[in-house]
């Protein structure tokens, strides 16, 4: 159940969409949304000239204090008569970096709602470093809502499955969203038959096991053709009218710079639905 | 609203358990485990699966030259029928609890049967295994199979003692809390199993007051989290004066009466080898209570 549902706030990108995600999503199990507003100042490097001196560092912090206040004012008001409790909070990151403000916080979370916005945005940047820290270091899920769609809880979800244990930690993760679909497709891309990966009967295993927990399940094998994996799943997901995607969510750090699996890249980048990642 | 209606509705959207694997570890202590997957399968209604894996050995050359063909095709007809008498005797022993226990037999060439145990661990909601005593006969191999099982299964492990009695689900719970992402899933992965606790205490062991780990009052966001999930939580916070961190939380649960502890898993892999985390290798040493670990 989601019971605690994090948004980081990352005006202005995308406005409201992840926000009015996360509290259809509340609505179902009778959750909370917090609405975490980022105190970004910028480190008091050194500089080549001098250090920045205690007044000037202090200033900026005011500043970005006052910035962050001003937009909590406006987040509750917009926010007052939401049907859930929604909760606006301002993360004082001070010297740290503020994706890892955002990623504490979403480990005393059921999941965080992150946009998704066009290439050609400048705030792309920062959506697409939080996404990837929170996937990687949170230990929860992450749903991203593209710009300009809403979640729809009931209709068809389409789970894009592997053997692996990101997809099968998507899955289980996304259980209390599954369970108001009306229908949940399993599907496998050019799958390999055998002991080693999807078993004998691709995708068999895994739907017998959803069954056990009440969904309706059907399994789809797709052929990648010339296409991508990635590709083959939303072209899926777009003829059948799919309302959420589920998918293992694939990538690792390497010092502080981010490494996404190739598919999670493109269904981030290509996808027209909501999608619940998990790492 | 009709108050009876909502309430069944919500009953229905409890988290469950559906599916607990057990895969067999011929540690010689899986008494203990088959207790507490079956145990879980009645609380929840849930199936439970034994994987018996066959184990064929690698054909690798040595030193002295390559194995036999011959050697190697009778360790491999060994290997299947010492699974097939194992099979027989576990079906034989489960046939009473019908649909609810099912023993699936799988081979694991080229592959390390945890392996195989973690690939059948993606469909399950659960798996179960043995702790490893220090000193126990089968210790070094468990652990290994245990860190597979929880780095690549993506599932949760239950780690349970030989002689642990597991009559059901806890009435009180421990919950070792970090906040770091490996706690944050082992507590989410645990809230089935803490249904029915009336009390879950979270202890948080030398906590680091700061906005970078455990805030400025450590424990208290997990726990108001944790209560908006229904449980009644109690926080706790302790030194871990000289003993190590894993000794004093199994020693607190003894305290306490814990059935169950909740911990993260940490460790990862190397090549062919894991490296399990200093904490999460004592935890499987010296509890004598169950511990759930996420990864």
């Amino acid at each position: 159940m989601f019971k605690d549902i994090l948004v980081p706030d990352i005006a202005p990108c995308c406005e409201h969409g992840p926000a009015d995600a996360a509290i259809a999503l509340a609505e179902r199990d009778g959750g909370h949304v917090a609405l975490l507003i980022l105190v970004d100042v910028p480190e008091p490097l050194p500089g080549q000239w001098a250090g920045m001196t205690a007044d000037v560092y202090s200033r900026l912090h005011q500043e970005a204090l006052a910035r962050a206040r001003t937009r909590a004012e406006a987040l509750r008001a917009r926010y007052a008569q939401a049907t859930v409790p929604v909760d606006v909070r301002i993360a004082n990151a001070g010297a740290i970096y503020p994706q890892n403000a955002v990623t504490l916080h979403a480990r005393h979370a059921d999941i965080s709602v992150l946009p998704h916005a066009p290439r050609d945005r400048p705030e792309v940047a920062s959506a697409h470093d939080l996404f990837h820290d929170l996937l990687l270091h949170s230990g929860r899920p992450v749903l991203v809502v593209p710009d300009g769609t809403t979640l729809t809880v009931g209709g068809r979800a389409v789970i894009a499955w592997k053997p692996t244990r990101e997809a099968a930690r998507a899955v289980h993760d996304a259980l209390p969203l599954l369970r108001h679909a009306d229908a949940v497709d399993v599907v496998v891309v050019d799958p390999e038959p055998g002991e080693k990966s999807y078993g004998e009967d691709p995708g068999a295993d895994i739907a017998a096991h959803l069954a056990r927990h009440g969904l309706r399940v059907e399994v789809v094998a797709k052929p990648r053709m010339n296409f991508s994996t990635a590709y083959a799943v939303l072209d899926h997901a777009r003829s059948v009218g799919a309302g959420l995607l589920v998918a293992g969510g694939y990538g690792r750090s390497r010092f502080r710079e981010f490494l996404l699996g190739g598919a999670t890249r493109e269904l981030l980048q290509g996808t027209h639905l909501p999608v619940l990642f998990s790492h | 609203m009709n108050d009876h209606g909502t309430k069944l509705h919500g009953m229905a959207r409890q988290p469950m358990l559906r599916d607990i694997l057990l895969p067999w570890m011929h540690a010689g202590s899986e008494r203990g485990p088959l207790h507490a997957a079956l145990a879980l399968a009645d609380a929840f209604d849930a199936h439970v699966r034994i994987l018996a894996t066959v184990d064929v050995p690698m054909p690798m050359p040595t030193d002295w030259g390559g194995m036999s063909y011959d050697l190697y095709a009778r360790m491999h007809e060994d290997a299947y029928a010492r699974n097939a008498a194992l099979v027989a005797r576990l079906r034989e022993s489960h046939a009473r609890e019908g649909a609810r226990v099912d023993v699936r037999s799988t081979e694991s060439i080229a592959m390390h049967p945890a392996a195989t145990a973690a690939m059948h661990a993606r469909y399950a909601d659960l798996a179960v295994v043995p702790t490893a005593p220090t000193g126990g006969a089968q210790s070094g191999p468990t652990l290994s199979g245990f860190g597979e099982l929880l780095i690549h299964g993506g599932r949760p492990v239950l780690a349970v003692p030989e002689d642990a009695e597991f009559a059901g689900l806890p009435r009180r719970a421990l919950i070792a809390w970090k906040p770091t992402a490996q706690a944050a899933r082992a507590v989410h992965d645990a809230l089935p199993l803490l249904r029915d606790a009336d009390t879950v205490e979270v202890l948080v062991i030398d906590a680091q007051i700061d906005e970078r780990s455990h805030g400025e009052e450590p424990g208290a966001d997990i726990a108001a989290h944790l209560a908006r999930h229904g449980l009644n939580v109690e926080v706790t916070t302790r030194p871990s004066m000289d003993f190590s961190i894993a000794h004093e939380i199994v020693k607190h649960a003894g305290r306490s009466g814990a059935q169950l502890i909740v911990a993260g898993g940490y460790g990862h892999s190397r090549m062919r080898e894991f490296a399990l985390g200093g904490a999460t290798r004592e935890f499987m040493q010296c509890t004598d209570v169950p511990i759930l670990f996420s990864h």
